[in-house]
Parts: structure tokens; C-alpha cells; sequence
């Protein structure tokens, strides 16, 4: 029944990497030390990084970076997802060359590369001739990558961009007639966050059309849309959530969504045992950001620990029903989900 | 006080060579009529009309008029399954037939009955259709890169030989120009997504749908009262585009308009007389009406009834036709087929005719009360014996 629910191993250039698995976004800064603790030397299931593209490339950071790459600067045996920069390119209204930034992700030492899309956002329809454009700009720029990519070791995910399950499926189908990708990566999730349906709806049609080849959903990642991602058939997931800047102060709470620091009563005691909330007390993590990071991530890791023994144990929707069990948006989601894979709806 | 007896085992026809008892009980046929007796001449005028409209592309519109139970609604829904039958998939032509139970106070009320009688499944693939005919002149003309060959229809999409995006924004160019209603354009496009198609069923179907669901579909205004004649017409001329032609409309029950107040009635006509006149071509509107109702349209209201070029009345049925279409019922619940009326005789016949007075309805109901009657007997055959037991019918 949950057959598109499995542990699946990537072979990376690296080292091989087991899924689900999470890729902390590191957001470079300049020199490339950002405001990201170095979770990789604290989480040892976190040994993975997503890293963009355009910004490695317009940093002084490229320059510095010499042979060794990501793996010199930051860790050996990691697993370095380098997106493309299509998310910057809508930003900030830039044109990339799509074979120039395939060259950044060789040069630095990718493991996984995502083609160069065009983000769509979820107001966007078809009949916009700008959103039409978009989505064939992506399908164009991903078939460019794969014709021109020299490290054969360095895995190529086709980025998709769309907002029907038609059009994705039939952008899948395009793609696979002209190339062997070796894996696809949704992106445009992110303006969709709050729209379960529309999220089940899309990764479960790219599931069923790309086989069993990896599937990576773009800028979602968060402890509880993880384990429903994962039902619907992702494997990897990106995010800067657990980091996000500014007053909010987003701290994951363990097995239960997350919480804005402000809400959580004035304690000397946090409602986490993980490495940094047993050492740290209430008012040092609420006043430093890394360590609401990290924090968060090992809330990320705990939960794939566990989603991972509901798949070995073949427990997966028993654990979801558990898990979403308080959570009435979540549990109404699941059971949308679960009526999709049955293909009910 | 009797007690209520429901047996729930089922009745054992085979003693007449029967698996079941073929005549309806309600006197109804089912949706889907084969069995079809008694008005070779309302067929003659029906096939007429149909094949001037059907061969020459020029409106042609008819009457049909019949009292109750003379098999009005038979007829109508007679004609639908012999056109869907005659022209299917691989044929050139689709003529398009939807049938509208009753008028209602409105063309709006006409165009729902209409649209929904088509049903989603239909339009859905009629949507793909015309997007793959768009596909093929693109790849033509030169205007995409990848060859589609003529015929490879929707199948291009779904092997992702084409992209959509280089489609459909093309494909709503080109129908909002002819249709000169962009928001039926992009409802009727939308059906082709698995996604939308729920909602843009709705909007075409003419449901009222809040601003924040429109809008997602980029939809400005509901098609209300005053857009039904505009939808329909855009309908028309979409399935143009993809062959599906002409458009047939079956109304049936139209001596409801009697009931309405004459301002009401007074605009039904009138939307019906301006659809008539808009649509010269490729339009055939079969009008099932009681004939006292259309003789008094006739005199009062000729302005419409002038548009209606052909009248077909239907007549009660012969004895020779009764006995055909007994015939006809019972077979489709024999093994083999045959001429013979077991298990009714020649008497009861004659008896049913007479008590049926030709109203086909009739006559279906007093032949399955008849059949059951006698198995509760446990009698050999339907005799005049039967009818000591029914009472009144
Ligand atoms: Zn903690």
C-alpha cells in the first residue's frame, strides 16, 4: 500500500546517501561563513548541505574556493546539493546562462545539481503568457545541462516548475523523452506552503511519472511537512526555515509543529532534551539564533529517525495518524493524502 | 390491518422462458432506449430534419407534438441514443445532442439541463480534442519544433511529445477570438487539467461560484441569466472547431411554459425565437410539447412558432404495433430471440390494447403487472384470466 514510501540509497560522488534526508540551506554570506552553525561537525545524520549556485558565484567565496570545493571548505564526506538560482534570477530580474551555472555546480564539487528553472508562483496561470514562457524556459535550460554537463559523477535533477498536476506530468514526460535525468527536484513549493492539497496533488503526480527515480521538493522541509512529503513519495528536502532571521524566533517544538519564541512561557527549563537544549539554558537560545537553528535541525533529525523506522517497520500510516493525531489541518491533509495514493480523489 | 410482507428473494421468470420481467414498472424505459415502435412517420420527419441539418450545416428545427404517455420523452431520448449511435468515435461528424428535461423559467435553465446532459466526461475530452487540433496546426505551421503527426490527438500531450505551455496560451488566443468570451474560453480549456476541471465544470455548467474560487481560474463573472445565450453560442462554436456538429437540442415537456406567467413565458420565447435567428446554421432544436399547448403557441405566439419549420405528431399505437413492441420487450429478457408473444396469448393482447388505449406507457405497466400476476398464479401463460386479478391499473 505505501509502496511509494521507501528508504531509498543515492550514489552520490561522494558517498552514498540514504533518504529521506534533509539538506540545511546554507546561505554563503560573504566568505561563505554566513550565520550558519556548522551543524554538520554537531548532527551526524546531518551531513548534507544545499547551497546555491548564483550566490557561490557572485560571492568572493567562488574565487577563493580553488580545487577542493565545497567538500575543502566545509566537509569532506558531505553531500552538497547546489541549486541553480532560479529563485535569484526571478528576485532579482537577472538572466543566468544556464551552461555557465552548470560550470559553478562542477566547479565547486556538487554532488546533486538542479537545472536552472524559472520559479512560477502559485497566482500564476497558464494563460500568462510570462508563466508559459517560465515553464518552457525551465524545460529548455534542464536539457541544456544534461547535453552539456562534462562530470559524469556529479547527479543532474531536472528542475520542474508548474502549478497542475497535468502540466508537470506532461514537463516530466517531455523532459524523459529527451534525457536521462537522474533525478527531478518541484520546485515552486514554496509560495503553495499553506496549500496541502495542491502539495499532495503535485508531488504525488511527479511520483507516479518519474518511476522510481529520486525526487527532491524545493524549499520545504519543515519537522511536520517532512513526513507527509515523504508519504506522497519525496526523498530529499531543502529548507532555511530552521534558521529564518528576524524576530520570529521559530522554535520547532519536539513532535509538535513549531512555536514563535515570545509564546513559549518564561522557563528555566526548554521542553527539549536535544544536545543544545540540555546544555543551554531559556534565555541563551532565545537570544542566539544559531542555536534556535540547531535546535531545530535536530528536531528535523529526530523526526526522519523516526519516519524511517515507520518505513522499515512498514508503519508509515500508522505513525502518521499518530503524529498529525493533534493537529486537525495536518490529520485533514493526511487523509487527503492517504484518499490520493488510494486513489479515491 | 395487513402486515407489510417484502420479499426479498427474487421472482422465478423462467417458467415463461423469462430471466426477468422485461416491461418497467413504472412504464418508464430506462435512459438508453433499443426499443422503439409505432411512429415510422415521426421518424420519416425526425430523420429528415436531422439529415437537412446533419448534410447541409443549415438550422432546421422541429415540433413534436403527442399527449401524455404517447412516448414524448421515448422519442426525444429515442433520437439521442440513435444519433450517438450512428456517429461514434471514428466518425467525421459528431453531431452533438443534449436533451433538457423541461424548459424551466429560462434559456438559463435550458442551457444547465443542456450542459449537464453532455456531462464533464464529454466536454473534458472535447476540451483535449480541440487542444491537440491546436497542437497539430502549431506543429504545421512551424511554430513549434517537434512534428506532431495528423491524428496523434491529446496522446501528444500525455507522451509529453509537445509542451502545454506552448499550447494552451495559443489555444486560448485562438478560441477567445472566435468565441469572443474569454472567460468560457479559459473555463473551457481549464477542463483539460485534472486540477481545475472540477471548478470550471461548474463555472460552464452555470453555478453560481464565489470570487475567491473564480479567481483562481482567472474567471471575471458567472454565467448568469443574461450570459446563457452567450455561453451557449460559444459553446456552439468551440465544438465547431473539432467537428462536433451540429449542435441537437432535445426540450422536452414543453407545455411547462403554460404554467408560467406570461411575462416569463413571453421571454422564453422570446430567447428561443433569438437563438433560432442567431444560429442559422448547425443547430436542430426538437421541441417535445403537448399538442393543445403548441396549438395555442401557434395562434398567439406565431412569431415563434414560425421558426419551427416541421411538425411530427405521434400517434397511440396499432394493434399490430402493440404486439411488436411486446414482442420486442419480452426479448430482451430472452436467452434467444424470437416472433412468439408467449407467455401472453392472442386474447390478452387484444386486451391490452384495448386497456391501454394505444398510450405506450400504459400498455408497459399493464404487461409487467400482468406477467407477475400470472407467476403469483403460477398460471402457464398470460391469458384473460390474469386481468379477474388486477383490479384496476
Ligand atoms: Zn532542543
Amino acid at each position: 500500500m505505501t509502496s511509494m514510501t521507501n528508504i531509498r540509497i543515492i550514489d552520490t560522488a561522494t558517498r552514498e546517501l540514504e533518504t529521506p534526508a534533509f539538506f540545511p540551506v546554507h546561505n554563503g554570506g560573504k566568505g561563505g561563513e554566513g550565520n550558519t552553525p556548522r551543524y554538520w561537525e554537531m548532527i551526524p545524520d546531518m551531513n548534507t548541505m544545499m547551497i546555491n549556485a548564483y550566490s557561490i558565484y557572485s560571492s568572493p567565496l567562488y574565487e577563493k574556493m580553488g580545487e577542493g570545493g565545497l567538500h575543502d571548505k566545509y566537509s569532506n564526506n558531505g553531500v552538497f546539493f547546489v541549486d541553480s538560482g532560479g529563485f535569484q534570477q526571478k528576485n532579482h530580474d537577472l538572466t543566468l546562462d544556464p551552461i555557465e551555472m552548470l560550470r559553478v555546480q562542477e566547479n565547486v564539487g556538487a554532488d546533486i545539481a538542479a537545472t536552472l528553472d524559472l520559479p512560477v508562483f502559485a497566482k500564476d496561470c497558464i494563460y500568462n503568457q510570462k508563466y508559459s514562457d517560465a515553464v518552457k524556459i525551465s524545460v529548455k535550460n534542464a536539457l541544456i545541462a544534461l547535453d552539456n554537463r562534462e562530470r559524469e559523477d556529479m547527479l543532474i535533477y531536472a528542475s520542474l516548475q508548474g502549478n497542475d498536476p497535468i502540466m508537470m506530468m506532461n514537463t516530466i514526460d517531455y523532459l524523459k523523452k529527451r534525457g536521462n535525468f537522474d533525478g527531478f527536484a518541484i520546485g515552486g513549493c514554496i509560495s503553495k506552503r499553506s496549500d496541502y492539497h495542491a502539495i499532495i496533488d503535485i508531488i504525488h503526480a511527479v511520483r507516479k511519472r518519474i518511476g522510481d527515480l529520486p525526487l527532491h521538493v524545493f524549499g520545504l522541509g519543515g519537522p511536520t511537512m517532512i513526513p507527509l512529503m515523504v508519504y506522497m513519495g519525496a526523498d530529499t528536502f531543502d529548507s532555511s526555515a530552521f534558521l529564518k532571521a528576524g524576530s520570529k524566533r521559530l522554535y520547532y517544538m519536539p513532535g509538535n509543529g513549531s512555536i514563535e519564541f515570545s509564546d513559549i512561557p518564561e522557563t528555566t527549563y526548554l521542553p527539549c532534551t536535544c544536545p543544545i537544549c540540555s546544555i543551554h539554558p531559556y534565555e541563551e537560545v532565545r537570544s542566539e539564533r544559531k542555536l534556535i537553528g540547531m535546535h531545530n535541525l535536530w528536531m528535523i533529525t529526530h523526526e526522519i529517525r523516526k519516519l524511517k523506522m515507520a518505513i522499515e517497520e512498514n508503519e508509515v500510516e500508522q505513525y502518521l495518524e499518530k503524529r498529525f493525531m493533534n493537529s486537525p489541518a495536518m490529520y485533514e491533509a493526511f487523509r487527503y493524502a492517504k484518499a490520493k495514493k488510494r486513489g479515491l480523489v | 390491518m395487513n402486515n407489510l410482507n417484502i420479499v426479498t428473494s427474487k421472482k422465478d421468470y423462467t417458467i415463461f422462458g423469462l430471466n426477468a420481467n422485461p416491461f418497467p414498472y413504472s412504464g418508464i424505459p430506462e435512459q438508453v432506449p433499443d426499443i422503439y415502435v409505432g411512429q415510422q412517420e415521426v421518424m420519416d420527419k425526425v430523420s429528415n430534419v436531422l439529415s437537412s441539418v446533419i448534410s447541409t450545416g443549415q438550422s432546421n428545427h422541429l415540433i413534436l407534438t403527442g399527449s401524455y404517455g404517447n412516448g414524448k420523452s421515448h422519442t426525444l431520448k429515442y433520437i439521442q441514443a440513435q444519433i450517438r449511435d450512428q456517429f461514434c468515435e471514428n466518425s467525421v461528424l459528431k453531431p452533438v445532442t443534449g436533451y433538457v428535461a423541461q424548459p424551466g423559467e429560462s434559456f438559463w435553465d435550458i442551457y444547465r439541463d443542456f450542459i449537464y446532459d453532455l456531462g464533464s466526461t464529454y466536454l473534458r475530452e472535447c476540451s483535449r480534442e480541440y487542444i491537440a487540433k491546436v497542437s497539430e496546426e502549431l506543429s504545421k505551421n512551424g511554430k513549434i519544433e517537434e512534428d506532431i503527426e495528423p491524428g496523434m490527438g491529446w496522446r501528444a500531450v500525455e507522451r509529453g511529445k509537445v509542451l502545454l505551455s506552448d499550447i494552451v496560451p495559443q489555444a486560448y488566443v485562438l478560441l477567445s477570438e472566435l468565441t469572443k468570451y474569454p472567460d468560457f474560453s479559459r473555463a473551457f480549456l481549464n477542463l483539460a487539467y485534472e486540477e481545475n476541471a472540477y471548478t470550471s465544470w461548474e463555472w460552464l455548467s452555470g453555478e453560481a461560484i464565489e470570487y475567491s474560487r473564480r479567481r483562481e481560474l482567472h474567471l471575471t463573472s458567472n454565467i448568469t441569466a443574461n450570459h446563457a445565450q452567450r455561453a451557449f453560442i460559444a459553446l456552439k462554436t468551440t465544438l465547431e472547431q473539432i467537428n462536433h456538429s451540429p449542435v441537437i437540442m432535445l426540450i422536452d415537456e414543453f407545455e411547462f411554459i403554460e404554467t408560467l406567467q406570461a411575462r416569463t413565458k413571453q421571454n422564453m420565447l422570446n430567447s428561443l425565437r433569438h437563438l433560432i435567428d442567431v444560429n442559422p446554421t448547425g443547430l436542430s432544436v426538437i421541441i417535445a410539447c403537448a399538442p393543445e399547448v403548441w396549438e395555442t403557441l401557434v395562434a398567439e405566439y406565431h412569431a415563434f412558432s414560425d421558426r419551427i419549420a416541421k411538425e411530427a405528431n405521434l400517434k397511440p399505437l396499432d394493434k399490430h404495433s402493440v404486439t411488436y413492441m411486446v414482442t420486442e420487450y419480452l426479448n430482451t429478457c430472452r436467452t434467444a430471440p424470437s416472433d412468439s408473444i408467449e407467455p401472453f396469448t392472442e386474447e390478452s393482447i387484444q386486451r391490452i390494447f384495448i386497456e391501454g388505449n394505444g398510450n405506450a406507457r400504459r400498455i408497459i405497466t399493464i404487461c409487467g403487472q400482468a406477467i407477475d400476476e400470472a407467476l403469483l398464479h403460477e398460471m402457464k401463460c398470460v391469458d384473460l384470466g390474469v386481468f379477474e386479478g388486477i383490479d384496476e391499473i
